[in-house]
């Protein structure tokens, strides 16, 4: 029984600090959750830094200290091995709209993603790309010859490092706030973040490169504890349902806008950093087949629930695509 | 409300003498139980656990591990050889010389602690032969031995570069400039005291003693060159640089000096394991305070509402305000629990103000550097205590003037930046 | 009683020295195969982060029992020996019902763990199994805490540990 005066208190935890992508969402949030229940409910926003890692954040959830996060596949994957998925190379849309779509409005998709999450007492409520993961190094890479020897540090997820390793790199698992000296030292040769983080953490600083392979996006979950959510009287689900559909298209338009403001900081800044915004399709094709292996080692880690979404995931984008083109 | 709380049971129960965890624990427990009797108070052991598990973390029992080889063995004596041998017949020599080695096993040891026992231990009897009052040498060589915190290694800058997200090998350059200006005032300050003591001067040593403690203290020299250079040249990471310590340590000790046996090891180990395991328990339960701090979103009701600190509040304010609150923090608590509740409070205003986030941690890290020796709860005079065996009033009573001599380097800091950021800047271009 | 206490020290002890000594072992392994060879051994930072857990909540019985804190003890200091007794008592019999609260605590964090069946990263091994020293940890320095308590009830001097006596000599020390 919630009275007028006194609001209810939801939480929604965040990876990322103020002024990300995924802040723009949770404000967003906050901000619809609160104008459609009158102000019954009310929204505090936890950024990164706050409450917790990314893993103590996922827990949280399920203690129920916090409402609402975010869960990326890199963390998440711990869990709910099948959303190293997300973490595969080239296996999505060069279009984002596209990947926003298969991601967020395919019933059949939406079904198994659901029902994964729900193994760990948790109801997916959105995925989204926060843009293109992007390759900054001290060479140029065009074909996966070229990280022959190139030191890349990258999460500590093992599909990340077989990623690498089959493209001939040195795969170097470092602490995040050791990156840029260990940059600026040659330490490691090269990294890879979605252009927002490459601006605020000023990576582009220590590297001459900067390569828009289209390898992978940076996707995100947003979760919340499903307990939590079916103990909700109807009204209030169908609110948070609403708001986050209405979050879906929102949230591309930012990162997008947030993406391509960021790359122009970036070149203002650094104006002698050699871009290269895009791979022939002879050199993806290169980079493809050198990444196939590693869907193998996903199937391995994650069996027969693994390969069939893997396959479901390949066709639904392939289908979504083949729509666009007609 | 909530904040009285915290402040309450926390000064209370430190009054009481309770070990420092427990105030902190329960503190935190109560403003869940109280205030957010929604939250599980099983947050706080997962936030324990969580406290210690960074990587960068593993660098502070290896740290510890190579200055117990080298305490237990005879690199930090060679040391000292050296430096009498050169500066000990100059007036204020011997106190000086105490100065520069605390700065020297400093630059192989990341604690103040170890330093003390590693310097002090073997000087103090030699100071008070010379004439120097208890109080002075007592005074003398636990606030030389922050100096350790300064020059790097440090366990100091780890921790506060964990939390902070501070890159921790620009940390490490940027404090070899303070460091050294508060061993130059350092010098200064025993200078004009001996002459007012009206010490003797001790006698000079011919240059055959100065060539064998040279050529004696020649490895342990080579101690901070393969760390400092390591690191530096990209070999290898400022956190890997711990293991190389303790590898250098090990073979210096047991290969070359042979003065400990591969025998000894286990029984070092077990001591570096008891004090880890001492400060890990803190930095567990500090991350457990500091979370519920964050969580009741306290630190915005304190910035804001209380100092009134605002990123526009202007350079000075910003960098006095973090000063004062890590030196009255430091004054209760222990320096590690001072870093993890603090930073994440000032560390976002200061950054938001555009202000260097290594000179800020510099800044920190003299802060706690004069907090382990500042009265009443400091780790420097409890260690003082044990090894020296003198009780709490006296070990104190020489303090002040180098708590001042601390605090006025710090200002030094604060006004003229690049003493800090000159060698990073020279480093990292 | 007395030899049980000292078995259980033995082997904190031995889990505390030989857990330092592969950290140290495995670190300085990683550092001479990344710089020589250019490969890094991942393994290494999820041992070293299980070693210091094991480090961490074992040692905070060990320390208990060698009467090992950090502590202020500037008023306690000025205390004649009957009341530093009746402090001691009330100071372990506290920490001791403390410690058991986050026992109880923990064993209700490590089921959130065991049901989303987090797993390390590279060798995948589910982080409950390790997270159980954590309770254990509580446990046992409970029971230290326990002991002090019935040491300085039963036995005329002031007691810090159950086998130490409260002088300066045994005061100690974290470091920084
Ligand atoms: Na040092
Ligand atoms: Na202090």
């Amino acid at each position: 029984t919630a009275s007028t005066d006194q609001p209810t208190q939801w939480r929604f935890a965040i990876e990322e600090t103020i002024g990300s992508v995924q802040h723009q969402y949770a404000m967003k949030f906050k901000e619809l959750v609160e104008e459609r229940s009158n102000g019954e409910i009310e929204v505090t926003i936890y950024p990164y830094g706050t409450l917790g890692t990314s893993d103590q954040i996922t827990e949280l959830v399920d203690m129920e200290v916090v409402q609402f996060a975010m869960a990326s596949p890199g963390h998440l994957g711990k869990l709910i091995p099948e959303v190293q998925v997300f973490l595969l190379h080239f296996l999505f849309s060069d279009d984002d709209e596209i990947n926003n779509q298969v991601l967020n409005k395919d019933p059949r998709l939406q079904k198994t993603f659901a029902e994964l999450y729900a193994r760990k007492r948790l109801k997916l409520l959105s995925i989204f790309s926060e843009g293109w993961q992007v390759w900054t190094t001290k060479d140029p890479i065009h074909r996966p010859e070229d990280f022959e020897g190139v030191k890349m540090r990258v999460m500590t997820s093992p599909l990340l490092i077989a990623a690498y390793n089959a493209y001939g790199a040195s795969p170097t698992p470092l602490p995040y706030s050791e990156v840029y000296s260990a940059l600026q030292l040659n330490m490691i040769d090269g990294q890879e973040n979605p252009v927002f983080a490459i601006q605020e953490m000023n990576f582009y600083e220590v590297t001459d490169w900067m390569i828009f392979a289209r390898h992978a996006p940076f996707i995100t979950t947003a979760v919340t504890n499903r307990e939590f959510f079916d103990s909700l009287p109807a009204e209030r689900q169908e609110l948070v349902t609403g708001v986050v559909a209405d979050l879906n298209d929102y949230i591309l338009k930012v990162q997008r806008e947030f993406n391509q403001e960021r790359l122009s900081l970036i070149r203002k800044n650094k104006p002698d950093l050699e871009i290269i915004t895009e791979l022939t399709p002879e050199e993806r094709e290169a980079f493809r087949q050198a990444s196939q292996p590693v869907r193998e080692r996903f199937i391995r880690m994650t069996g027969e629930d693994g390969r069939k979404l893997l396959v479901e995931l390949k066709q639904t984008i392939k289908e979504y695509e083949d729509q666009q083109q007609n | 409300m909530e904040a009285l709380l915290i402040i309450g049971i926390m000064i209370f129960l430190l009054l009481l003498g309770f070990p420092m965890k427990v105030p902190l624990i329960v503190a935190a427990l109560a403003v869940l139980l109280v205030f957010h009797p929604d939250v599980t108070p099983a947050v706080l052991v997962q936030q324990m656990i969580g406290g210690i598990k960074p990587a960068a973390l593993i660098a502070v029992p290896m740290f510890i591990f190579a200055a117990d080889i080298m305490t237990r063995g005879n690199s930090a004596n060679r040391l000292l050889d050296l430096v009498t041998a050169f500066v000990g017949h100059l007036r204020g020599g011997l106190p000086i010389a105490s100065a520069i080695s605390c700065t020297l096993f400093g630059a192989m040891s990341g604690s103040t602690q170890a330093t003390v026992v590693a310097i002090g231990g073997p000087l103090r009897p030699q100071l008070l032969k010379a004439g120097y009052p208890d109080s002075f040498t007592t005074a003398l060589i636990i606030n030389a031995s922050d100096i350790a915190l300064l020059i790097p290694p440090s366990i100091g800058m780890i921790v506060y570069g964990v939390v902070s997200g501070t890159s921790i090998g620009e940390l490490f350059i940027a404090g070899i400039g303070p460091g050294l200006l508060v061993l130059m005032l350092f010098c200064i300050y025993c200078w004009i005291a001996s002459i007012r003591m009206q010490i003797p001067r001790q006698e000079k040593t011919d240059s055959a003693t100065r060539r064998t403690a040279a050529r004696r203290a020649l490895l342990p020299l080579g101690f901070p060159l393969i760390i400092i250079g390591g690191i530096y040249s990209g070999i290898f990471s400022p956190t890997e640089a711990a293991a190389i310590s303790v590898l250098y340590a090990a073979i210096l000790e047991i290969v070359f000096f042979r003065d400990l046996s591969v025998k000894d090891i286990p029984d070092i180990a077990l001591s570096t394991g008891l004090i880890t395991a001492v400060v890990f328990i803190l930095v567990g339960a500090g991350a457990a305070f500091s979370w519920v701090i964050s969580f009741a979103q306290l630190p915005d009701a304190l910035i804001n509402n209380w100092l009134g600190l605002t990123p526009d509040s202007g350079y000075w304010t910003i960098m006095l305000t973090i000063a004062i609150a890590y030196f009255i923090g430091c004054m209760f608590v222990d320096p590690i629990v001072v870093i993890l509740i603090l930073t994440p409070i000032f560390h976002p205003v200061a950054i938001a103000a555009g202000i260097d986030p290594v000179l800020v941690g510099i800044v920190v890290t003299l802060q706690v550097a004069i907090g382990s020796a500042t009265p009443p709860f400091g780790c420097d005079i409890f260690t003082a205590i044990a090894v020296f065996r003198r009780p709490y009033l006296e070990v104190i009573r020489g303090t002040p003037p180098f708590i001042a001599i601390l605090l006025f380097a710090g200002i030094l800091l604060i006004a003229f930046p690049s003493i800090s950021l000159f060698l990073r800047n020279l480093a990292f271009g | 009683m007395n030899k049980l206490f000292t078995i259980v020290q033995r082997i904190e002890a031995f889990l505390l020295a030989w857990s330092i000594i592969i950290i140290a072992t495995l670190s300085i392994g990683n550092v001479v195969c990344r710089a020589l060879f250019g490969f890094s051994l991942a393994f290494v930072g999820e041992v070293s982060q299980f070693l210091i857990i094991v480090v961490t909540f074992i040692g905070l019985s060990y320390a208990a029992s060698q009467g090992r804190h950090i502590r202020m003890t500037a008023l306690y200091d000025q205390l004649n020996p009957r009341w530093r007794k009746i402090m001691m008592v009330i100071i372990n019999s506290l920490t001791s019902l403390l410690m058991l609260l986050l026992a109880g605590y923990a064993f209700e964090y490590i089921n959130t763990v065991r049901f989303l069946g987090t797993i390390s990263p590279v060798l995948q091994v589910p982080l409950y199994l390790i997270y159980l020293f954590v309770p254990l940890g509580f446990i046992l320095s409970a029971i230290q805490y326990g002991l002090t308590v019935f040491r300085n009830l039963t036995a005329p001097d002031v007691y810090i540990s159950y086998s130490q006596k409260d002088e300066y000599e045994t005061t100690v020390v974290g470091e920084v």
